[in-house]
Parts: C-alpha cells; sequence; structure tokens
C-alpha cells in the first residue's frame, strides 16, 4: 500500500485553487499536489483533478477573507515564479493559513511563509525592474511596441501600470522567454501566447527619437563620477539587451 | 526634428548634469480617461547612466545662456562653453515623444538666466503650458525657480508642475558672497518661503473643496554643493535640518563639487568628495525616516561626519548606554536606533512579534543585517553567540575599510588601532581623507 497521496492539476493558476479545494475533501488529506510534468515518486499514488470554476472561486474568496488579499497576491506571484515547488509550496502556505488566519502574513519567521514570500519578492522585483526598463518603440500603425525577455512570465504585472500611464495610446509587449504578448488597444489588456517573434514595421521618426534618447543618456553621466559596479547594481546585465541606450550607434532596435 | 534638436540636446542636458535631484516621487496622479500620463508615489528610475546615478527625468535647461557669473557652475557668463535654448515647442514634443517610449517619467526642467530671471521663468513656463493644457499630460514636472524671479511668475509654475525647487548651491552666506555675486540669501530664500507658504495654503484649500488648484503637490526641494567652499558637515546639516524642519522641504540634495570654476578659491584638481557625499546622504536619511536629530549626530566635538563609519553605527558607538535592545520588548523609535535595522525590518520586527517570540535566528529571515546588530541586540535577553564585546574589534568590523576611497587611509588606522581607544581616526585624518588627500 502506497504511503503517500497526490493530486494532480492542469498547471493552471485557477486550477491549483480548484485542486485545493478537492485537498481538503480528502481524507487524508493529500500530502502534495503537483503540475502534469511534475517529477513522479514511487511511494506516491497520484490522482488526477479536473478544475471546477465554481471551486476555483471559492477557495479565492476564502483567501482573502481569511488570511486577506496580501496573502492572495503573494501566493499568485509565487506562482508566476514558476519555480518546480511552487504548487507545493503554496499548498503547505495556504494549509498554515487556514488554520492561523490573518496572522499569516505577520508570521514572517515561519518557513512556510518565508518560502511563498521568497518566490513572490522574485517576481516582484523582475515586474518593478520591467516597469523602469521596458522601452516602446513606435510603429507604422500606431502602436507602439516592445520587446522584454523576463525570467518570470509577469505581463499580467506590467499590464495595468502601462495600460492607466499610457492610456490613449495602443501597445504591445511581447515576452520573447514566454511567448506571449500583452496587448492594449487604448480601452482593454489582454494577455496572449503568441506563435512567433513580431516583427513589427518601425516609423522614419522612430530612429531620430532613439538617437536622441542615446544622446541624452551618454551626455547626462558625469566622467568624474563614472561607476560600473553602481549601474550594473541597478540596472542588471540581464536588461541592456533591450534598452535603446545600450545598444551600439548602428544597431539601434530599428526594422530590418 | 533634426540635427539642430539633437545638438541642442547635448549642450542642455551637458549644462543640466550637475543637478542632483532626479527623482520623480511624491506625486500619485491617478489616470485621467483620454489623457496621457501619470505618477506614481515611490517614484520610477527609468536608467542609470554611466556614473551609476538615476534616470527618472529628462533633466535638461531650457536655455544654457546665462546672465550671471556664479563661480561654481558651468553655465557661468565668463565661461566658454556652446550655448543654446530650446523653444517651448521643441523641448514639450521632446519630452512627449520620450514619455510615450517609458524613457522617463517626465521633466525635470531648470534654465540658465537667459535676459532677466522673469524672462527666463516666462519661457519654461510656456513649455510646461504646452505639456499641461495642449498635450493634457500628466506626467511629472519638476521645475526650477530661478532665484529673483517674481511672485506671480512662482505662483503661476507652482499650479502647474508636480515639484520645485530652488537651489542653495553653497551652504554659507559667505560662499554666496564670494562665489554668486548675483545671489543673494534673501533672493534664494524669498521664493523658497513663497513655494512652502503656497503649499500650505493650497493643502488648506483642498480640505474645503475638492477641486482646489494644486500648488507644487509633490513638495520642494534644494541642492547644495558640497566641498566646493570650507563649510563643515554641521553646518551643512543643520542648514539641511532648518530646511526640513522651517521649511517644510520634502529633500534636499547633496552634489559633491566637480570641479569645473577657476577661481581662485575653488578647489582645483580634486576628486568629487564623493564619500562625503554619500555619508551626508546617509544622516539625511537619519533625519527623514529615522527620528534623528542633527545635534545627535554632529556636534562641536566631532563637527565632521565619521568616513569609516555609518552615522547610524558612529552614534551607536558614542552611547553604549542605550544598547543592548531586547528585540522583542523594544518599540520602533528604539529599533530604528540599532545599526542593521532598517525601516522595513523594524516593521517586520513589530509584526513578527505579535504572532510569537523572536529567537536569534529569526533575526536574520525579517531583513536584519546581523553583522551589524549582533553588538547592539539581545534576543530574550542574550547577545547573540560569540558576539565579541571589545570596542576596538566592534569598531573595526563595523568600518567600511573596503571602500576604494579608505584604501590607502586605512593603513594608519590600523597602526593606531594597536595602542588607543576605539574612535580612532583624528579630525586631521578625516579631513584629509575626505578632500582626497591621503
Amino acid at each position: 500500500m502506497l504511503e503517500r497521496t497526490a493530486l494532480i492539476y492542469d498547471g493552471t493558476f485557477d486550477g491549483l485553487l480548484s485542486a485545493i479545494f478537492d485537498a481538503y475533501e480528502r481524507r487524508p488529506m493529500p500530502q502534495d499536489i503537483i503540475e502534469p510534468d511534475g517529477q513522479p515518486r514511487l511511494d506516491t499514488h497520484y490522482e488526477t483533478v479536473v478544475a471546477d470554476p465554481a471551486k476555483t472561486e471559492r477557495v479565492r474568496r476564502g483567501i482573502r477573507r481569511q488570511m486577506g488579499q496580501e496573502a492572495y497576491e503573494h501566493i499568485w506571484k509565487a506562482f508566476l515564479s514558476l519555480h518546480p515547488d511552487r504548487s507545493m509550496r503554496i499548498y503547505e502556505y495556504l494549509q498554515l493559513g487556514f488554520r492561523i488566519k490573518d496572522r499569516l502574513v505577520r508570521s514572517l519567521t515561519d518557513d512556510r511563509v518565508i518560502a511563498v514570500n521568497k518566490l513572490s519578492a522574485l517576481v516582484s522585483r523582475e515586474a518593478s525592474h520591467l516597469l523602469q526598463f521596458v522601452r516602446f518603440a513606435e510603429t507604422t500603425t500606431g502602436v507602439y511596441y516592445c520587446q522584454i525577455e523576463p525570467t518570470y512570465p509577469v505581463l499580467p504585472l506590467l499590464m495595468p501600470h502601462f495600460a492607466h500611464r499610457l492610456n490613449v495610446q495602443a501597445f504591445v509587449i511581447y515576452d520573447k522567454t514566454h511567448a506571449e504578448a500583452g496587448l492594449y488597444d487604448g480601452r482593454q489588456w489582454v494577455v496572449r501566447q503568441v506563435e512567433q517573434s513580431l516583427c513589427p514595421q518601425l516609423t522614419a521618426e522612430e530612429k531620430q527619437y532613439q538617437r536622441l534618447w542615446k544622446t541624452f543618456y551618454d551626455t547626462v553621466a558625469i566622467t568624474e563620477r563614472i561607476n560600473p559596479s553602481l549601474r550594473r547594481q541597478n540596472m542588471p546585465k540581464k536588461y541592456w539587451r533591450n534598452l535603446t541606450e545600450l545598444q551600439p550607434d548602428e544597431g539601434l532596435l530599428l526594422p530590418k | 526634428m533634426d540635427a539642430t534638436i539633437q545638438r541642442k540636446l547635448e549642450i542642455l542636458t551637458d549644462s543640466a548634469k550637475y543637478d542632483a535631484a532626479c527623482t520623480s516621487s511624491g506625486g500619485d496622479r491617478s489616470p485621467v480617461a483620454g489623457k496621457l500620463g501619470g505618477t506614481c508615489a515611490p517614484g520610477i528610475c527609468h536608467s542609470f547612466s554611466a556614473d551609476g546615478r538615476c534616470i527618472s527625468l529628462l533633466k535638461v535647461l531650457q536655455s544654457n545662456v546665462c546672465a550671471y557669473d556664479c563661480q561654481y557652475c558651468v553655465n557661468r557668463r565668463s565661461n566658454d562653453v556652446p550655448r543654446a535654448s530650446f523653444t517651448p515647442r521643441e523641448l514639450a514634443d521632446l519630452t512627449i515623444g520620450m514619455y510615450r517610449r517609458n524613457y522617463i517619467e517626465g521633466l525635470f526642467l531648470s534654465s540658465g538666466v537667459s535676459g532677466t530671471p522673469d524672462h527666463a521663468m516666462e519661457q519654461m513656463i510656456q513649455t510646461i503650458r504646452i505639456l499641461r493644457d495642449e498635450y493634457g499630460f500628466r506626467g511629472y514636472i519638476h521645475a526650477k525657480a530661478i532665484p529673483g524671479c517674481s511672485r506671480e511668475a512662482v505662483t503661476l509654475l507652482g499650479q502647474l508642475v508636480d515639484r520645485m525647487s530652488v537651489n542653495i548651491e553653497l551652504p554659507s552666506e559667505q560662499g554666496l558672497q564670494t562665489l554668486a555675486p548675483a545671489k543673494t540669501k534673501q533672493n534664494i530664500l524669498a521664493p523658497m518661503r513663497q513655494i512652502r507658504d503656497g503649499i500650505v495654503q493650497s493643502k488648506e484649500e483642498l480640505t474645503v473643496y475638492r477641486h482646489a488648484p494644486k500648488f507644487v503637490p509633490a513638495g520642494q526641494s534644494t541642492q547644495m554643493i558640497v566641498g566646493a567652499t570650507p563649510d563643515d558637515d554641521r553646518q551643512i546639516l543643520r542648514l539641511t535640518e532648518a530646511l526640513y524642519k522651517q521649511y517644510g522641504l520634502k529633500r534636499v540634495f547633496f552634489s559633491a563639487y566637480i570641479p569645473v570654476g577657476t577661481h581662485a578659491l575653488l578647489p582645483k584638481n580634486t576628486p568629487p568628495p564623493l564619500l562625503r557625499e554619500h555619508r551626508l546622504y546617509q544622516t539625511d536619511w537619519l533625519l527623514r525616516y529615522y527620528g534623528f536629530s542633527v545635534d545627535e549626530i554632529v556636534d562641536d566635538e566631532h563637527p565632521t561626519l565619521d568616513p569609516f563609519l555609518d552615522p547610524k553605527c558612529a552614534w551607536a558607538l558614542r552611547h553604549p548606554e542605550i544598547f543592548p535592545v531586547e528585540i522583542n520588548t523594544a518599540d520602533k523609535e528604539l529599533l530604528l536606533r540599532v545599526p542593521g535595522i532598517g525601516v522595513k525590518s523594524a516593521l517586520h520586527i513589530l509584526r513578527a512579534r505579535r504572532v510569537g517570540r523572536l529567537r536569534p535566528e529569526d533575526l536574520k529571515k525579517l531583513g536584519v543585517v546581523v553583522k551589524r546588530a549582533r553588538y547592539f541586540v539581545t534576543c530574550g535577553g542574550r547577545m547573540l553567540p560569540d558576539t565579541p564585546e571589545d570596542p576596538t574589534v566592534i569598531y573595526r568590523s563595523l568600518a567600511e575599510l573596503s571602500r576604494p576611497e579608505l584604501q590607502k587611509a586605512a593603513l594608519p588606522f590600523e597602526q593606531l588601532t594597536l595602542f588607543a581607544a576605539p574612535n580612532l581616526p583624528t579630525r586631521e585624518d578625516v579631513i584629509q581623507c575626505l578632500s582626497g588627500q591621503l
């Protein structure tokens, strides 16, 4: 007889919440919740569960009501980290949360809380970096376009910010790493999977703006204060590839 | 858009770059349907230049033509540099184009005194009018008030921008007299007072009716040049504190003097005092977020900040009677005084304490920098295991000896520690080190 049981869910966030509902219906509760491509163990009996929107909503409401919005945001961001243990960590976090309710977010020394907060912090950090380092280019259709290569799929965190801010201006942010695009038409935004990389046609004025920006960037530095390590610390190198101001003069992001 | 704009941008950026302030914080303008832009309270840095400084705003001058001859300033009348001016339309278009591309949070606009102070202000106001009225731009705008301009110009500008600043530049009146003869304490402080009063009045009106016009909603700031005049840290910090308390300033910026002048009284060929600037900023943080007053940090006995130590560590070492602090019971004010505990980790401690008693191993989890805090705290009545108590050892482990500016300075200090008490570098060492002579 197998000692452990585990649920397999569909790998979506809503699916995970629904699976948590199922876990609470089982006696004894399963030890683990894993994604379809998770590593199976020999000593474990696996059961696949199907996501049910009604269960998802009940769990979502329950988390918000009992543990607060902050806890909900932590698990959502932790999920976006794509970490192999994300489902398990969130499951353990929520089990603790359903027991100790609103004391959960204050239990900053509990390892289960730390584990989720850590993942959530990684994602928040990436998102806040991209709010800084997204660079749009004007395309001939009037839509502004940007390519990013984030470690985590943070488009759902970026889109509300830019939609608010750019407001009247339609734009597309293409996440090359995860083959997703955030689309905003001036009213609403969506995130979609995209098959192949987008290569939009840029305007002639775009090239001039990129030059102007680079001129500004190069001029504003004070020679006597040059400090490469401080710059790297504030603006990690992984973002440089997609930053207009750090392209060599001839390599500006221009239409091929 | 052509080569001329490119050249103007280069000249007018070059002329503006010595201004330290480039933050976009303090404003929180929510979006309005059909209008471009907004601000967010903590501010956003969009890039970092080769000197590691943040680029948040398009920082340029409207014009670098200047009637004044301030010796510390690169744009002084007698300096032979290329001159240029943006038309309001050119600059407004440039700002919008860069904003749409998420290069910037908005505009930081200053100007040389092209003609009269009022004429310079008028050009700036026109630029900002185009941005706000014509383009409906809701991004961040920080504008300088030109010393000597009229009250009407300050009022007009204040209703259009998020933040306004008047630069003090030289922290003493003697400095101004010798190096900036066209400026007086009076014509710098008068607009600062006017902005302060305008902000207070606008806040009162806003409590009465919601649609009262906002005046400089993100507050006022200023800048002081550090190292151009012989003023010591105590003078600079006392002035800073007075500006926060009496003038309600949001920020005071410090700018290490870069030798751009030739006046006999100005330092030449010296590296900018970056470490001194850094220590002043650390102290500024202690004033704004940690409940310190200037007199606690510098006094007649210690008129300069210790280059080797974070000012909070220096303060803590001078006050052994306050420590150790018990993590499980100390109030927020006291926690904030412990080296290695910041605003965030203090909050984490308070939060976590409501759930259970904290153990020594929890400190790291709460974001406390244990290697600094360990000398100053107890956890459940006991010091952390293996914590040395010898003040000399503590001083040495807290001193930031690895900073490049202190590499050479470390040697005399190391020798001295063999014989003497902890606060070792003499006043002279400190001054020499700060002025880059060691």
